[in-house]
C-alpha cells in the first residue's frame, strides 16, 4: 500500500539518462533533468516522437534502467523493493510472454510471483481472462496468439495483482480500434476506482481521451507540462451545440454574430471515424453475424472493481467473481465481440459498456456487480462528438508546435 | 520462497515445452538399449557388463552436462534476449530468487532425467547376464567378484621420506664424482633423480623381485575372496608380448601373546599379457589377522630387459567392501554433482554472457574439467619456460572441478569401492564450494546489471 505520508506516487528529481558506447564515448541524452511528479488517482500520460525518451523514462521509474543521475520514487520507494513493486503493475511496449506457457498458465505464473493464494489465482484468472476476452483460449500457448491477443494478456498479468499504480508503456500499440477502446475505457475505470495511471503513447488521440495530465518529451526533456484540458483549450472561441435549428433560427444567430463582430461557421458535427467503426461492429454483432476467435468485452474484472481493495480478497474467495463462460466453444481467431459503446469520454458511461457481455451472462451475482444491459440501439451524442470532431484539429496543432522546437 | 518454485517452475514447463529434454531422452532411450545388446568388450560376460556400463554412464553424463550447460544458460539469456525479464523483476522477486528459480528448475528437471537414464542403465546392467543365456560358471562367478560388487582398493604406499633420502644421496655421490654436474640447477638434477628412483620401485629387472606391503587391509570375512590386480608394462617387446612371473602372497602375524601365527602362504606362476590389466584373486585368510599382508613378485622371463608396474593402474589390491546397488547409487549422486555444477556455472555464465558466448564458455568448462588432470601433468612435465606456467595454470584447474578424477563410471567399472566420504567430498569440493562461489558471482553481476540496457 502507498504509505499515508507519500503525497505523490511518482516523483523523478533531475532524473537523467545518458547512454554510452562500450568507451564511454558517443554519449546519447534519452532522459535529461526530469522532474515529474504524479499524484495518486491521476491518470498522467507522458508524450513525445519516437525516441524523446518515453520508454528509457518508464524503464528507469521501474528499476529496469539505472539513472545516471537524479532518482526516482515510486510509491514512495525504490521500484526494485519487493514490497514496492508488489503494488505495481506493469506493461511493456510489447508484450514480452512465454511463448511456451498457455494464457492461463502465463497468469498463474504472475499470480505466483505476488504470492497469491492458489483460489485467489484461480478466481483472478477466470475473471481477467473474461475481461480481456480470451476465456476462450485460456489453453492455448501465447505464442500462437496474434499481437492485439498479446497485448490483451500482457494487461492481464499487469492487472492480477490489482495494482495501486499502473504503468503502460503504448498500451494501445498493436490492438484494433475496439481494442483501443476497450483498453481506454478500462484506464477511465481503473482511475475511478481509485488507481494512479501513468502511460506512455505517441498515440495523442489515446492520451487526449483518457489522460488527467500531459507530459511532453523531446529530446529527453520536459516541453510542456499540465492538465489536458487547460493546454487544449482555445480561449479565443466558443462553441454553441444545440439539436437541428430551422433556417429563420440559424440566420437570427448569425445576425447576432455579426453584431458582436464574430466570425461564425455553421455546420453539422462528424462523427469520429472511431466512434463510427465501433458502433458498425456492434451493430453486427447485434445481427448475430457469426464470429469467431477471442471475445472483447468492456467490463471491468470484479475484483478490479470492488470498491475496498482491502476487502478483495475475502470477496474473489467467497466466489464472487464468475469464472469464465465455458459453454460456448472458441474458435482460434481472433474474434471481436463489441458492447455498445457510446461514443463519449464521459467516465460515467462507462458503465454501459459491458452491454453485450452483460447479455449472455446468467450468473446474478455477476449481473448484481454492473448495470444492467442497454438493449436499443447506440444513439449518437451530438453534444460530445462534436467535442471530440473539434478536438483532433487542436491537437495536431500541439503536436506540431512541438515538433517545430 | 513462493517466487523462487514459480520461476523453477516456469524453467521446468521451459525446458520440456521446447523439446530440449526430450531431444536427449529420444537420444538416450534409442542409444542405451542398443549398446546393451552390441557392446560386446573383450566377449566374455564381463567385458560385456563393463563396456555397456562405461559406454553407458560416460554417454549419459556426456549429453546430461551438455543439456545441462545448453539449458542453464538459455534459461537466463532468453529471458534477457526475449525480454520476458521486464515483466519478471517488476514483480516482486529479488534477482537472487529468480536465479535460485532458474537453477532449482534445471536441478529438478536433471535429476529426473539421471535418476530415468542410471536408473535403466543400472536395470539393463544387472539383467544382462540373464539374457545373455548360457555363460560358465566361471565367467558368472568373474562377473559377482568383479562387477556386481563395490570393492575397496589399495594402492602400494610410496615410501617418499625414504627416496628423498636416496634422492640426496645419488646427488651427493653424482656430484663428487662428476663436477660438471654443478653447472645443472640442483632442483632439475635432483627431480631426475627423483622420477628416478620412483621408477626403481615400481621396476623389475630380469630375474629380479619386487616386494610389496599393504595394511590395513580390511576384508569382510575370512571367506571372502582378496583381488590383485596389475598390469606390465616392458621396454622391449617379446615375442608373443607375454610375462612369464612368480607370485607368493602372505604374512606373518602375532597373537596378543607374541608368539607367531602361521598363515597360508599362495604361490602362483602365470604368463600374462603386457598393457592389459589382470587379477589374481585369493582367499581373504592370506591375510594376517592385524591387516597386513605382502607380495612378492619375481620376473622369471629373462629376454625382457625391465617390466614396470605403471603408476596409476599398474598395482592395486581390491576386496569386496559393499554392494553394486550402493555403488551405483553414489556413482549417479557424483554424476549428480557435475550436473549441480554445471548448472550453478551455466547460470553464472548467462547473468553476464550472451547465449553463444555463455554455451562455448561452459563447454570449455567442461572438457577442461574433463582432462583437468592431464593439463596439470603436461604443463608440470614441460621444462623451460613453460614450467613457470605451472603455477597459474594449476591455480586455475584449482577453480575448476576435477571430473576426470571424480569419474563414477571408471569406479563402477573396476568395481572399486566409492564411499561416501568421498561422495561427499565432491559434493563439496565441486557444488558446495567452487559451485556456489560462480553462482554467488553470477547474482552480484546479476544485481547490478541494468536488464533492460541493450548490449549489441
Amino acid at each position: 500500500m502507498v504509505s499515508g505520508d507519500t503525497q505523490y506516487v511518482v516523483e523523478t528529481f533531475g532524473l537523467t539518462k545518458v547512454f554510452a558506447d562500450w568507451w564511454g564515448r558517443s554519449k546519447v541524452i534519452a532522459v535529461d533533468d526530469l522532474n515529474v511528479k504524479i499524484r495518486r488517482n491521476e491518470v498522467f500520460g507522458l508524450l513525445g516522437p519516437n525516441g524523446s525518451g518515453k520508454t528509457t523514462t518508464l524503464k528507469m521509474l521501474l528499476s529496469l534502467l539505472h539513472p545516471t543521475k537524479g532518482r526516482a520514487l515510486v510509491l514512495g520507494g525504490d521500484s526494485s523493493d519487493p514490497k514496492i513493486n508488489a503494488h505495481i503493475g506493469f506493461l511493456p511496449e510489447e508484450s514480452y510472454l512465454y511463448r511456451y506457457l498457455t494464457a492461463a498458465e502465463t497468469l498463474d505464473f504472475y499470480g505466483r510471483l505476488f504470492g497469491l493464494h492458489r483460489r485467489v489465482r484461480q478466481e483472478r484468472i477466470g475473471a481477467l481472462l473474461e475481461m480481456v476476452g480470451l476465456q476462450g483460449a485460456a489453453n492455448r500457448q501465447v505464442g500462437t496468439f496474434s499481437k492485439g491477443m498479446q497485448r490483451r494478456i500482457g494487461l492481464a498479468q499487469a492487472l492480477i495483482n490489482d495494482p495501486d499504480l499502473l504503468i503502460l508503456d503504448e498500451p494501445t500499440s498493436g490492438l484494433d480500434p475496439i481494442g483501443t477502446r476497450q483498453i481506454k475505457d478500462l484506464i477511465l475505470q481503473l482511475a475511478r476506482r481509485g488507481k494512479t495511471i501513468l502511460l506512455s503513447s505517441h498515440l495523442l488521440a489515446d492520451v487526449e481521451d483518457v489522460c488527467d495530465r500531459i507530459s511532453i518529451l523531446y529530446g529527453g526533456k520536459v516541453r510542456i507540462e499540465g492538465k489536458v484540458g487547460d493546454l487544449l483549450r482555445r480561449r479565443d472561441q466558443d462553441q454553441i451545440l444545440t439539436s437541428k435549428l430551422s433556417e429563420t433560427a440559424l440566420e437570427q444567430i448569425r445576425d447576432i454574430a455579426s453584431r458582436e463582430n464574430a466570425t461564425i461557421d455553421i455546420s453539422s458535427p462528424m462523427d469520429k471515424l472511431e466512434s463510427f467503426f465501433v458502433n458498425v461492429v456492434a451493430q453486427a454483432q447485434k445481427e448475430a453475424h457469426a464470429t469467431s476467435g477471442a471475445i472483447s468485452t468492456t467490463g471491468i474484472s470484479g475484483f478490479l472493481a470492488e470498491e475496498k481493495p482491502e476487502s478483495l480478497l475475502d470477496e474473489l474467495v467467497a466466489g464472487s467473481v464468475v469464472a469464465a463462460d465455458e459453454g460456448e466453444e472458441r474458435p482460434a481467431t481472433e474474434k471481436v465481440e463489441v458492447a455498445e459503446i457510446q461514443p463519449q469520454v464521459d467516465k460515467g458511461l462507462l458503465q454501459d459498456l459491458s452491454v453485450a457481455e452483460l447479455k449472455r451472462e446468467e450468473s446474478p451475482e455477476r449481473v448484481d456487480k454492473r448495470k444492467p444491459a442497454e438493449v436499443e440501439p447506440p444513439k449518437v451524442d451530438k453534444g460530445v462528438l462534436d467535442e471530440l470532431t473539434e478536438s483532433p484539429e487542436k491537437k495536431t496543432d500541439a503536436a506540431g508546435e512541438d515538433r517545430d522546437e | 520462497m513462493n517466487s523462487i518454485w514459480a520461476v523453477a517452475r516456469n524453467t521446468i514447463s521451459q525446458t520440456m515445452r521446447i523439446k530440449a529434454a526430450v531431444v536427449f531422452v529420444i537420444l538416450l532411450v534409442v542409444l542405451l538399449p542398443l549398446m546393451s545388446m552390441y557392446m560386446v568388450g573383450d566377449g566374455t560376460l564381463l567385458g560385456r557388463l563393463q563396456t555397456f556400463v562405461s559406454y553407458g554412464l560416460s554417454l549419459t553424463s556426456m549429453l546430461l552436462s551438455l543439456f545441462t550447460i545448453v539449458v542453464s544458460t538459455y534459461t537466463v539469456t532468453s529471458e534477457i534476449d526475449q525480454r520476458q525479464i521486464y515483466t519478471l523483476v517488476t514483480k516482486p522477486v529479488t534477482r537472487f530468487q529468480m536465479l535460485a528459480g532458474k537453477l532449482i528448475g534445471v536441478l529438478v528437471v536433471d535429476a529426473v532425467l539421471l535418476v530415468l537414464f542410471a536408473g535403466s542403465i543400472y536395470l539393463m546392467a544387472v539383467n544382462i547376464p540373464r539374457f545373455v543365456g548360457a555363460v560358465s560358471m566361471e565367467d558368472e562367478m568373474k562377473v559377482q567378484t568383479q562387477f556386481l560388487t563395490a570393492r575397496t582398493s589399495l594402492y602400494p604406499v610410496i615410501d617418499s621420506v625414504q627416496i628423498e633420502r636416496e634422492v640426496e644421496e645419488s646427488y651427493a655421490r653424482l656430484v663428487k664424482s662428476d663436477p660438471t654436474l654443478r653447472d645443472i640447477p640442483p632442483q632439475r638434477a635432483k627431480e631426475q633423480l627423483r622420477r628416478q628412483k620412483e621408477l626403481e620401485k615400481r621396476a623389475v629387472a630380469p630375474g629380479g623381485q619386487l616386494v610389496w606391503n599393504f595394511a590395513n587391509v580390511k576384508p569382510l570375512g575370512e571367506d571372502e575372496l582378496i583381488f590383485v590386480r596389475f598390469k606390465y608394462e616392458v621396454s622391449v617387446e617379446t615375442g608373443d608380448s607375454t610375462v612369464l612371473g612368480r607370485w607368493y602372497f602372505g604374512t606373518y602375524t602375532k597373537d596378543e601373546s607374541g608368539a607367531r601365527i602361521t598363515r597360508p602362504i599362495y604361490a602362483v606362476e602365470r604368463n600374462d599379457a603386457a598393457r592389459t590389466v589382470h587379477e589374481i584373486a585369493l582367499p581373504a585368510s592370506v591375510v594376517g589377522l592385524d591387516g597386513n599382508f605382502s607380495i612378492v613378485f619375481q620376473s622369471a622371463t629373462s629376454n625382457i630387459p625391465t617390466i614396470v608396474f605403471p603408476l596409476e593402474d599398474g598395482f592395486q589390491v581390491l576386496y569386496r567392501s559393499g554392494t553394486f546397488q550402493g555403488n551405483f547409487l553414489r556413482g549417479s549422486i557424483v554424476l549428480y554433482a557435475r550436473l549441480a555444477f554445471l548448472a550453478l556455472l551455466g547460470v553464472s555464465l548467462a547473468t553476464w554472457l550472451s547465449f553463444p558466448v555463455a554455451i562455448l564458455s561452459g563447454l570449455v568448462v567442461v572438457f577442461t574439467a574433463s582432462i583437468s588432470g592431464f593439463i596439470a601433468e603436461s604443463i608440470s612435465d614441460t621444462p623451460g619456460l613453460a614450467g613457470y606456467l605451472y603455477l597459474p595454470v594449476e591455480g586455475l584447474l584449482l577453480l575448476l572441478p576435477k571430473f576426470d578424477k571424480y569419474n563414477p563410471s571408471s569406479y563402477l567399472v573396476s568395481a572399486r569401492m566409492l564411499t561416501w566420504a568421498l561422495v561427499l567430498q565432491v559434493l563439496v569440493a565441486m557444488v558446495f564450494i567452487k559451485g556456489l562461489i560462480l553462482w554467488l558471482f553470477g547474482v552480484y553481476v546479476f544485481n547490478r546489471r541494468e536488464v533492460a540496457k541493450v548490449v549489441v
